[in-house]
Order: structure tokens, then C-alpha cells, then sequence
């Protein structure tokens, strides 16, 4: 059941040839020590080509047959963080009745994984066994992630020819942005922009949240005061969270790709992060519960931190949507929104 | 001080690409010894003791300079090193167009050279496999010039220090950048596994590669010119170790001697183990004690005779050489070859005879007279001196003792002829020949008249030679120890109808003055049979003990053809049979071989032996592919999961579950897959892929994983077995 291994990589001639180089050598010096001996009739020539005969054929041989009796298994975490580096599982078997030696696990990113590093070297693989290996790897996109294969390769004994097989795998996991505390428990404190310096995370905060007016003093942020409040009073007017506990809270995510300009993919994700990270300060810094909608994809409530999970995957799978998609304004409970559109006057 | 501090820096530049820099030292360790080694071994064989001395320390010191100085650029020391390279090649191409020093010697001292200058510039990890390659080719050029076993010794050892070497390179390069698991102390089982390897398979290789002669060289091994003797050289022989004064003779065949000096018998036997065919007149009654040591090796590509000295005239008893003098033969200034083409001679010249040229070199490991050996007909000499003399008899000396190191070649017409086609060759021959070869003078009647009776009947030259050789074969013993004839007797003659044992010049004389009495020309040769053949080094290693007398036999239109009547010696003429490792091995394990299916085997190793070399080429080949064929196919069967191996009971029962099923799933066993796809990838319906997936994985526990099932897995695998059974009946 096990197939041939490849033996070269590369898809055109030059590649392939490539891959022989080390043995096309050998065999150049070889026949060139054989066209030597041939002339002077040197005993010891001979000899000297036996060896190297014997080490070319050594040299195919091994690695081909080291790979025969290898296989390859990969696991991810079921749920990862974007950006955040987590952990991979792969198992390397050994089946055969001789301990194989320098294999190496190369190619392991693939698109939306960013192992770091990109390959892990096995010194000795006992007969007839298992190893573990942990490694690291960054998912660098979204969504679903997959590992569909990677490839064992082997030049044992001495890299003269290199053998190399790839296995099918089929790890999976779901990538889900990334939380930040610190910005969520902002977001929820000060109804503003966390960091300036990212994507405008427009969003609104209800009036009917529960907070106090207070005057202005000084020390307090900009991002505190209450502008509408400060207009009609004539003088700073600050909103003070009181700290009440808030029962429930909606979070608006537009998601329609008609309000994002072309290129702006990152721009969704930064939102997406904000929304995540408020959606959790919200949920476990405050016992809260949490509908999550969207403009164009059915929504989702995590009524305590047990079904946070279902949250991270909703987030996680979320996408921008056009095309005959119906739209669904925030609605009158959406107490934060995220879209990337100019802020809009607050409701209530 | 600015200034200082401006040119220090400069001169200690950062290397521009620090990630190729190599920072493992046994790898640098295991380069440097085998480096070392083969400077030892090229500088011993050239005699390049002052280069290898600079050479050690160059390296050395180049090797530590190179790991310390790794991390700069060193810019400055390149420029010193081109500069030395550059020295270098116009050095040798001085040496080589200029001097008369041998090729070789300047090729290795040249690279001796340049392997200390490159010593010096090893940063990256593929400088020091340039360093490797070219300790190979001074390995390579210490095998060319080694005539002796011991190379072996070192050719092993430079094969373990480079395994170790690229085993470590190979470490270095496919775990850089890479997560790293295991102890790269393992790596030393991967070297051991491999030489064992190399071990095993050497002799099935070695003997398999086909021994192609081409030639192509325009220069033939010659050693330096030999110090020619100071005074008037005629053709004299000389002798490196004088007899022994104590004798009482004073003239004896040192350098100085003349010809004519009084020498006898007993001045050999007192004298030590030297050969008495070697002088101007053999004496049957001579003695000598043989000694073991090695006199030269030559390198041939067949066994053949060496000749040394060729009587044609039996007077008095003794064997004389009639030609003493010979003639002399020069040669162009600055070349060794002395081409022996003698006009009008038609030896070997017939269609119908297979004649070929055959190359010679001698190796003198020993002072030797100044006779030079060589096969016949000898047809050109590579010889360093300045003239030579041949004899009518084709036997050449030079105007110099042959000292230890001397080194010429021969090339030879060696024949080839079937006996049958032989036997055809017309008789009476002797009229037409030198009377000398047929002289019967000093012979007694009773010998003519034993000659007349054994080729009584036999019609031609072949039928008579071959009776005398039978008839001495027959009737004559070998004995090293056989008396001496009485003084004043004929002591061939005593060796036929008395004493009937003698040792290899009783046999030649016997056969050469029987075959004169039956018309057919002969004469004696003493020289040295072909020697041991060393299958490794491929010389002949000619002794003491292989000195040895035999007879020459004229053929009309065909030549003079060699016989070897001793007993030990091979019946009919002597031809010049190519020896290969392969021959050499079955001439000494399968040979003896009579009966049976060994017999078969041995008949089959026999023909690769004597086949042209093609198809020793092609039969290596084959063996070649069955090897690796029988190989791969072990290893498949092996890699197969058969489930032969012990199993605990739950994987056991486990694994039956899961094939079961699949013997009853052809479509499942057949199912489209790439090729090197598990069982957890194959396709299989959505509503059972759960179930499959579930069975699969456990049977993956049950037959890799070194752990024991538990029964509640045992058990799944049985539902789940029992589930996609059923499944599969609905469908």
C-alpha cells in the first residue's frame, strides 16, 4: 500500500538533472579514474573504482529504500490564533526492521502556515518505531487552514543521491483572528479607538450603555468625552463607564465587500480583530453576553465563556460577501459596529 | 594611530556572507587528517620528502589559520594565494617542458603545493570538500605509483576518515535551518554500517570490472638515466655483489670485470644465493641455495616468461652463449626508446599466427646484473641508458648494474597460435636454420639414439617436441637436491640414463639437445618464470626462487616458440595468457573444481575469465542489476505490510479485522489513489467515511505503533468492521 517514492524533485529536465548532480559526478570521476587505469593499468586504480561503484550504488539504493518504510502523519490544533504560533503534531513511523537514518521533514508551510522553522532533520529512526515531533508554526491567514502534504526526503549515508517522498496529510485547523485583552478591555472602556494607529474600527456605542456624565478634569482622555453632550452643555463633558455590569451587548460586523475598496482585505481582518477582542473583554472581563451579527452572514449569541468557542469559530469563518447577498443594516441592539464606512450618527 | 587603526580593520573585513561560513570542528579535524594522509602517501612513492615536510606544515598551519580567520574576509590572504597559484603553474609548466623529471613527480609535487596554499582560504563548508577531492587525487596518484599491499593499509584508512567526513558534511547540510531530533552521535553508526557495506561488496565488484588495455600514453614508464659503467662496454655481463674474494680468484664480474675472467661453479656456491644461468657459461653441475626475496615485480597484462640469457652452444659440457658481444644499439638523445626492429626477419609474421604487441614494465626492487628481462620477441625498450647490446639470440644487456629502483619497459610480439595449426608446419627445419641450433657434436651416441627412438614416428616439429617433453615427464623426477654428475662426466647424459632426477636445467638441456638430435633446432634460456600474480596491485611479483631454465624451439615461417619441460612447468608451447583479477581467482578456487554442479559454475566463472573484456563488461553489469534488483525486491517485500511480524493479540486481532475487510472490498483495495497515499486518504463514501477513517487509524496503531491495543479498542474495530460490513450488503 505504500507507493514509490519520488526520486527527484523538479518539474523540468534541468531541475531533474540537477538532482543527479552529485552522482553524475561521482560516476565523471569514476570513468575518468577508469579511463586512467586503463592507459597505465594501475591495480590500486581499480580498486579505487570499485569503491566508488559500490558508494554510488549504496547511495541510490538507501535513501530509496529508507523511504519505502517511512510514513508520515500531521495533526494541527483544532483552533489557532492568527499570527499567534502554535503547535503542530507530526509522526514519523519507521517500519521496516532497520533504524533509518538523517531523514528530514521539509516542506511544511503551505499557504496560511508559516512553520518556523520550515523543516525538522531526524538524526535516527529506530526500527519499527514512532517519533513525535512538535513543531512550531504561525498561521498567517484566516480561516481555514489545511495541511495538505509534505515531503520526506533522505540522501543517508553521505547526501551523494537524495530520495524524496511526499505524503498526503490531512490536518486541519481554523484560524480565528487574534485576541488582544488589552484592546478589547479599551474598546469596551472607552467606547473609542483602541490604537489610532490601526484600521478605523468605526463603531457606536449605544447611549442606552450604562455609564455616568461627569465634568471634565484633567488627566482624563480625549477619547472619554461625550462630544455631543460637550456641544449642547457648552464645556467638557465625560463619560465615566460606572463599571455596572452589562447583561448583553451587540456587536455589528459589516462584512459587505461593496464597503471595502479593492486591496483592503487586511483592513476586514484588523476589524475583525477589534471585534474579537471587544467580544471577549465583553464576555469574560465582564460576564456579559454577546450577539455577534453581520451585515451579510447570520449571526451568532455567546451567552457565557462555555460557548466563547463557538464565537472564535464564527469569526473565524466569516468572510466578505457580495454579490446577491441580502444585507442587513446593524440593528437597534447592535451596541458596537465595526465597518469600515464613516461614522454615523448614534442611535437613541 | 588613525591610519594604523584604518589598516587593521581593513584587514579584518567581516566575511560578506556569514551564514556559509562552516563552524563544525570535527569536520574540519576528519578533512585535515585525510588531507595529511594523502600528502604521506603521494610524497612517499616520488620520494618528495621536502615538499611533503612543507607540505604538513603548510597545511597544517593553514588549516588552523582557516578555522580562526573564518569570519573575515581575508581578502588580503587571497591575494597572496592567487599570486602562489599562479607561481605554481608556471612552476610546473617549467618543470615539465624543461627538465627531465619525471611527469608524475612534478604533477604531485604541484599539488602538494597547491593543496597548502588552499589550506589557507577554507571558510565555507564546500572549501573543505575541495580539499577532500583533492586529497582523493593524491590518493589516487600514490595507488598509481604503489607497487606494494601496504597501500591498502592507507587507501582504507583515507576511506574511513572521508566517509566520516561526508557523513558529517551531509549532517551539516540538510539539518541547517531545520529542527533538529536525535544525537548526530548517531551518525558514527551510519559510517560503520557503510564501510561494512563496502566491505562485503568490494570483492564481488572488483574482480567484475572489465581490464580494457589501450596505451594510449605516449611515454612509458622509465626510471632516471642509469650511471653507465666506466670502462669499455662490449656486451660483458656485470654483477652488483662481486663474488667472494675469499675464493681466491681474483678477477671476479664486478663492474671492472672483463670477459674470459676464470669463474666456476663454486664460486656461486660459495658466494650466496645468486642464479648460475646468469653467467656467460652454465654449468650443470652447479649448486645454489635459491633465496625468497623479492627481485622485481612487473607489471603485465599476461604471464609470460622473462627472459634473461640465451645459450645456443653446448661445448664442453657447458652452455655458452656464441654472440657474447652482440650488437650494439643506440637510441635518438633525448628519448629512452630503443626501437628493435631487426629488417628481413619474418617472425611471427604469418596470417595465420596470432601475434600481438604486449607492454612490460620491470620494477627492480633489488640490485640485479645487467641483464635485461623481457618476453620474446621483444620489440621495443624503454631503457634509461644511452646504447644497449643485443645478441643474435634477441638477449639484451646495458652498460650499467642494474640497481634497486630501476624501472623500463618492454614491448613484446607475443604469439598466439592453436596447436592444430601447428602441428601442420612442415619438417626437415634444420637446414634452413643457424647450424648452431642443431649442432649435435657433444652428444653421446646413446643420447642420439634415445632422441631417434622417442619421436620415432612423429611427423612433425610439434609431435616431436611434445614425445621428449612426455618422455621426460615420465621418466624423470624433480629434485632441488639432485647430485652433481661426476667430474668429466656429460652430465646431461647422467641426467638421462643415471641419476634420472634433476631440477629445471637438467629438464631444458635434456629437451633441447634430444630435440638437436631429432633435427629440431633449439637452445636454453634461463630467466624468470611469470611469478605471483597480485590480484589487487595487478603486478607480478617476481622472486629469487622463480629464477628458472627453459627451452626455445624453431618452427619454420612461424619462430621460435616456448617449452617448458619441467614437470611443474605447462605442457606445449608457452603462450602468453591474459590474467585478470577474475582469471587469478578462478585459476585458484575454481579450477580444481571436477564434478558436479560446482563444475557448471566453475566452467561459467572460466569463460568471464578468458572472455574479452566486454563481456566481463557486460556480465559486471548484469551482476550488477540482479543485485540491485534482488535488493529492491526484499526490501518491498519488507516494507509490504503482511503483518508477519509478532503482533500482541488486540493489534493482532485488530489488523485481521481491517484486511478482512479489505479482501472483501476489492473496490476499497483497488480504489483510485496517488502513489503515495495512506489509507486514511483513500476515497471512500461520505456515509461511511467516518467508520473507515476510525478503522484505518486503529489499524495504523495496531501494526506501527510499539504500544498494545487495549481490548475496548479491539472491540471497536470489530463493530466498526461489523458496521461497514453491513453497510457494504445494503449497497
Amino acid at each position: 500500500m505504500t507507493g514509490c517514492p519520488r526520486l527527484v524533485r523538479g518539474e523540468n529536465v534541468i531541475e531533474r538533472l540537477a538532482a543527479f548532480g552529485r552522482l553524475i559526478f561521482l560516476a565523471l570521476w569514476a570513468g575518468l579514474l577508469f579511463l586512467i587505469a586503463t592507459n597505465i593499468q594501475s591495480g590500486w586504480l581499480y580498486v579505487v573504482i570499485s569503491f566508488m561503484l559500490i558508494l554510488a550504488a549504496v547511495s541510490v539504493a538507501a535513501p530509496k529504500s529508507a523511504l519505502r518504510a517511512v510514513s508520515l502523519e500531521a495533526a494541527l490544533p483544532d483552533l489557532c490564533e492568527r499570527g499567534s504560533p502554535a503547535t503542530a503534531v507530526l509522526t514519523i513511523r519507521n517500519n521496516s526492521r532497520f533504524s533509518r537514518h538523517m531523514l528530514r521533514i521539509e516542506s511544511l508551510s503551505c499557504p496560511g502556515i508559516r512553520f518556523e522553522p520550515d523543516r525538522v532533520f531526524i538524526v535516527s529512526l529506530p526500527a519499527r518505531s514512532s517519533l513525535t515531533v512538535s513543531a512550531r508554526f504561525v498561521p498567517e491567514s484566516r480561516g481555514r487552514l489545511k495541511m495538505e502534504r509534505a515531503a520526506v526526503s533522505c540522501g543517508a549515508p553521505l547526501g551523494i543521491f537524495t530520495a524524496r517522498r511526499e505524503f498526503p496529510l490531512r490536518a486541519v485547523s481554523l484560524a480565528h483572528p487574534r485576541v488582544d485583552r488589552a484592546e478589547g478591555e479599551a474598546l469596551a472602556e472607552y467606547g473609542g479607538r483602541a490604537d489610532p494607529r490601526a484600521n478605523p474600527a468605526r463603531f457606536e456605542l449605544r447611549d442606552s450603555y450604562n455609564y455616568r456624565l461627569r465634568e471634565y478634569v484633567p488627566g482624563d482622555s480625549l477619547r472619554q468625552i461625550h462630544w455631543k453632550l460637550t456641544a449642547r452643555a457648552g464645556e467638557p463633558i465625560v463619560k465615566q463607564n460606572d463599571g455596572a455590569a452589562v447583561e448583553h451587548a451587540g456587536i455589528f460586523i459589516d462584512n459587505d465587500a461593496a464597503n471595502y475598496p479593492p486591496g483592503s482585505g487586511e483592513r476586514f481582518e484588523r476589524l475583525l480583530e477589534q471585534a474579537a477582542s471587544l467580544a471577549h473583554h465583553l464576555v469574560f472581563a465582564r460576564g456579559a453576553g454577546v450577539s455577534i451579527t453581520a451585515s451579510a452572514a447570520p449571526g451568532i449569541t455567546v451567552d457565557s465563556p462555555d460557548s466563547w468557542e463557538r464565537a472564535l469559530r464564527w469569526l473565524a469563518l466569516i468572510e466578505l460577501q457580495s454579490g446577491n447577498y441580502p444585507l442587513q443594516p446593524p440593528g437597534p441592539d447592535a451596541d458596537f459596529t465595526f465597518s469600515p464606512l464613516e461614522r454615523t450618527e448614534a442611535s437613541g | 594611530m588613525s591610519a594604523a587603526r584604518g589598516v587593521f580593520s581593513a584587514l579584518n573585513s567581516p566575511y560578506r556572507r556569514p551564514e556559509e561560513v562552516e563552524h563544525n570542528v570535527p569536520l574540519r579535524a576528519f578533512t585535515w587528517l585525510a588531507v595529511v594522509l594523502s600528502l604521506c602517501v603521494a610524497a612517499r612513492d616520488t620520494g618528495l620528502m621536502s615538499p611533503l615536510a612543507l607540505g604538513l606544515s603548510a597545511v597544517s598551519a593553514g588549516y588552523v589559520f582557516s578555522h580562526f580567520r573564518r569570519m573575515y574576509s581575508n581578502w588580503w590572504m587571497k591575494i597572496a594565494l592567487a599570486a602562489g597559484m599562479v607561481a605554481a603553474g608556471f612552476i610546473y609548466v617549467n618543470q615539465m617542458l624543461f627538465t627531465q623529471r619525471d611527469h608524475i613527480v612534478v604533477l604531485t609535487e604541484m599539488m602538494i603545493f597547491l593543496q597548502a596554499l588552499h589550506s589557507f582560504d577554507l571558510p565555507r563548508r564546500k572549501d573543505l570538500i575541495y580539499s577532500l577531492l583533492s586529497a582523493f587525487m593524491l590518493m589516487c596518484v600514490g595507488g598509481v605509483l604503489s607497487r606494494s599491499l601496504d597501500f591498502g593499509i592507507y587507501l582504507a584508512v583515507f576511506i574511513l576518515l572521508a566517509l566520516a567526513m561526508l557523513a558529517i558534511f551531509h549532517y551539516r547540510e540538510t539539518s541547517e535551518r531545520a529542527l533538529i531530533i536525535g544525537n548526530p552521535r548517531s551518525i558514527a553508526a551510519v559510517v560503520a554500517r557503510l564501510a561494512i557495506a563496502l566491505a562485503v561488496c568490494f570483492p564481488l565488484f572488483f574482480p567484475l570490472i572489465p581490464r580494457y588495455r589501450t596505451y594510449a600514453f605516449a611515454n612509458l614508464p622509465v626510471s632516471g638515466r642509469l650511471r653507465e659503467a666506466a670502462q669499455k662496454f662490449s656486451g660483458q655481463l656485470m654483477y652488483p655483489d662481486p663474488p667472494s674474494a675469499a675464493v681466491g680468484i681474483d678477477a671476479g664480474f664486478g663492474p671492472d670485470a672483463q670477459v674470459g675472467s676464470d669463474f666456476s661453479a663454486e664460486r656461486y656456491l660459495a658466494g650466496g644465493d645468486a642464479y648460475f644461468g646468469f653467467v656467460p657459461e652454465l654449468d650443470l653441475n652447479s649448486r645454489a641455495r635459491l633465496s625468497d626475496k623479492l627481485l622485481m615485480r612487473v607489471k603485465s597484462p599476461s604471464a609470460v616468461y622473462h627472459r634473461g640469457l640465451v645459450f645456443d652452444t653446448f661445448k664442453n659440457n657447458l652452455w655458452m652463449i656464441s654472440d657474447a658481444e652482440g650488437e650494439q644499439l643506440t637510441r635518438k638523445e633525448a628519448s629512452p626508446v630503443f626501437r628493435l626492429d631487426r629488417s628481413g626477419d619474418t617472425e611471427y609474421q604469418s596470417a595465420f599466427i596470432g601475434a600481438s604487441l604486449t607492454y612490460h614494465t620491470y620494477y627492480l626492487e633489488r640490485d640485479m646484473p645487467n641483464i635485461i628481462y623481457a618476453p620474446y620477441r621483444p620489440d621495443t625498450l624503454y631503457f634509461p641508458v644511452g646504447f644497449i647490446f643485443m645478441d643474435d639470440n634477441l638477449a639484451m644487456r646495458v652498460p650499467a648494474v642494474l640497481l634497486e629502483g630501476t624501472i623500463y619497459t618492454a614491448i613484446s610480439t607475443t604469439p598466439s597460435i592453436d596447436p592444430e595449426t601447428l602441428r601442420k608446419v612442415a619438417f626437415p627445419p634444420c637446414p634452413d636454420v643457424d647450424e648452431k641450433y642443431c649442432s649435435i657434436g657433444f652428444m653421446t651416441p646413446k643420447m642420439r639414439a634415445l632422441a631417434l627412438e622417442i619421436t620415432a614416428g612423429s611427423t612433425s616439429v610439434l609431435d616431436k617436441v611434445e614425445a621428449i617433453a612426455a618422455y621426460l615427464e615420465n621418466n624423470y623426477e624433480y629434485d632441488i637436491d639432485a647430485p652433481p654428475a661426476p667430474p668429466g662426466a656429460h652430465p646431461v647424459h647422467h641426467f638421462l640414463f643415471e641419476s634420472k632426477r634433476g631440477y629445471c636445467e637438467h629438464f631444458a638441456s635434456a629437451m633441447a639437445l634430444l630435440a638437436r638430435a631429432a633435427g629440431v633446432p633449439s637452445r636454453l634460456v634461463t630467466g624468470f618464470v611469470p611469478g605471483a600474480y597480485n590480484p589487487l596491485t595487478g603486478y607480478f611479483e617476481v622472486r629469487g626462487t622463480d629464477a628458472h631454465a627453459w627451452v626455445e624451439i624453431y618452427f619454420p615461417i612461424v619462430g621460435w616458440l616456448t617449452f617448458d619441460p619441467t614437470p611443474s612447468g605447462p605442457s606445449g608451447p608457452v603462450f602468453a595468457e591474459e590474467v585478470t583479477p577474475m582469471s587469478f581467482l578462478y585459476d585458484r578456487y575454481f579450477k580444481g573444481i571436477a564434478e558436479g554442479a560446482l563444475a557448471g559454475a566453475a566452467r561459467l566463472f572460466y569463460s568471464a575469465a578468458i572472455a574479452p573484456a566486454w563481456i566481463s563488461a557486460a556480465l559486471s553489469a548484469l551482476a550488477v542489476a540482479l543485485c540491485a534488483g534482488a535488493f529492491f525486491l526484499i526490501s518491498a517485500r519488507r516494507s509490504r505490510r503482511s503483518g508477519r511480524f509478532p503482533l500482541p493479540p488486540n493489534n493482532r486481532s485488530v489488523a485481521s479485522d481491517y484486511l478482512r475487510l479489505l479482501r472483501a472490498r476489492p473496490e476499497l483495495r483497488n480504489a483510485p489513489r496517488s502513489a503515495s497515499a495512506t489509507d486514511l486518504s483513500v476515497f471512500i463514501a461520505p456515509d461511511a467515511r467516518d467508520s473507515w477513517l476510525e478503522l484505518a487509524a486503529l489499524y495504523n496503531r495496531a501494526v506501527f505503533s510499539p504500544l498494545p491495543l487495549d481490548d475496548r479498542d479491539a472491540a471497536t474495530a470489530r463493530s466498526l468492521a461489523a458496521t461497514l460490513k453491513a453497510r457494504a450488503q445494503r449497497m
